[in-house]
């Protein structure tokens, strides 16, 4: 299995078991992380991220409750049988438009100015 | 003391040896520089601990002598030094932390205890380890009183022998012998010492990786950890193995009784595996102060299509 990372930013407007929630979605929904497959324990992953415990473990209990994952006592948390499947790549464009435009909101940057920075990431 | 002493020309030999094949990284400097740090700390920790772990033995074998002229504490020394360098790993494993961006990236896996284990050495530790255990419980089931009524501190036979054509009670004692007088303060410190390793690993385990771009040598570094926590433990054993065994084979010697098959093929075990186990303990000893180095080096890499193979641009 090839490696994949997580990645959390600290200052982004959405919370930091939701960024994780939802990158961890994104990858067993997309079949990236198979059925069975084991999850990092909660403390690894949150050392690793330099998270809280809490913050991971609230992770796992939302994927579980969304049927993506497993948990069992002592065998850890893993990939459930038949998890949810991804969402559309227009479902998910759909998501990061509307979590950059959260972002632009929080720093108090009008919807044409963020508009006008992606035409112009874009036309680079 | 004897046997100490003894055995410090073929760790001086072992030492040299794995200087000469000492384990080198060498990276750039700026690259992987969390890592590199995180090694210089565990490193300076279990040096720390090792030099400690020295001090402790050399205090076992010099003044537990006359603390306990019996020499249960000297008995100790190899089980001090070991415990030395895995405090100092698992302190070292602990307060090493990487530091923490805005933007910070785990890679999703599972790290394990197994995954990191140097799969000889493990087989080495647990083979010495069984040995260690079958003659302290043999030494501790055969031992008995010595003329001071010290329990398991003597290895009494009683029989009845033909003299003369009659038939007279005959008994033969002989020690040290390695019984529950020795066995139980040399036990204890060696579960100490199993705790502290499987609390070392779990620790090397734990540690959080630094940035991605370093995961190869971030695994690497580990595994070296794990090495040396294995050489601490193999160093404890076979320490503790080899006068456990000579003294087992000194105390197995023929005399007024015979010996039964059992004890006859006991001291020609015992008898390899003392300077077996005392020679790889010597080495074990050797390795353990030669451990794998990340070396910056100082001048830039040279860039893709420069002429000169290292080092800076000649102007």
């Amino acid at each position: 299995m090839t490696l994949q990372a997580v990645t959390v930013d600290v200052l982004d407007p959405t919370p930091p078991y939701e960024q994780l929630r939802r990158q961890l979605a994104d990858l067993v929904g997309s079949g990236v992380l198979a059925p069975g497959d084991r999850l990092p324990p909660v403390r690894q992953l949150a050392a690793d991220l330099g998270l809280a415990p809490g913050t991971v473990a609230r992770t796992y209990r939302e994927l579980e409750a969304a049927g993506y994952v497993r948990s069992r006592r002592g065998g850890g948390t893993r990939v459930a049988p038949h998890p949810p499947a991804a969402a559309t790549p227009a479902v998910a464009l759909e998501e990061a438009a509307a979590a950059y435009l959260e972002r632009t909101r929080v720093l108090g940057i009008g919807t044409d100015e963020a508009l006008a920075v992606v035409q112009r990431q874009a036309s680079r | 003391m004897g046997l100490a002493v003894l055995s410090l020309p073929i760790a001086l030999v072992a030492f040299v040896v794995a200087l000469a094949r000492r384990h080198l990284v060498t990276v750039g400097v700026n690259e992987h520089a969390e890592v590199v740090r995180i090694a210089r700390h565990a490193r300076a920790w279990r040096v720390g601990g090792l030099l400690a772990g020295l001090v402790a033995a050399a205090l076992a074998l010099t003044v537990g002598q006359s603390v306990d002229a019996l020499g249960r504490l000297v008995a100790l020394a190899p089980a001090l030094l070991g415990i030395g360098v895995l405090l100092g790993t698992i302190v070292g494993e602990l307060t090493a932390r990487p530091r923490v961006g805005v933007r910070r990236t785990a890679v999703v896996e599972t790290r394990t205890v197994r995954g990191i284990l140097p799969p000889v050495r493990t087989a080495l530790v647990g083979v010495a380890g069984v040995l260690l255990a079958g003659a302290l419980a043999l030494g501790a089931a055969w031992g008995g009183p010595d003329d001071l009524q010290r329990a398991g501190r003597s290895f009494t036979q009683r029989c009845r022998v033909m003299v003369d054509g009659a038939l007279v009670s005959a008994w033969s004692s002989r020690g040290p012998w390695p019984g529950s007088f020795y066995a139980v303060p040399l036990a204890a410190a060696l579960g100490v010492a199993a705790l502290l390793v499987l609390a070392a690993l779990v620790a090397v385990t734990r540690r959080p990786r630094p940035q991605p771009e370093s995961l190869g040598l971030d695994s690497m570094l580990r595994r070296w950890s794990a090495g040396t926590i294995l050489t601490a433990a193999l160093f404890t054993v076979l320490g503790t193995l080899g006068p456990v065994a000579v003294l087992i084979a000194a105390g197995l010697q023929p005399g007024e009784c015979p010996m039964s098959v059992t004890q006859a093929v006991v001291r020609w075990v015992a008898l390899a595996v003392g300077p077996v186990a005392l020679v790889a303990g010597a080495a074990a000893l050797g390795a353990l102060l030669v451990t794998p180095t990340i070396r910056v080096d100082d001048l830039p890499r040279p860039l893709p299509g420069e002429a000169t193979p290292v080092g800076a641009p000649v102007r």
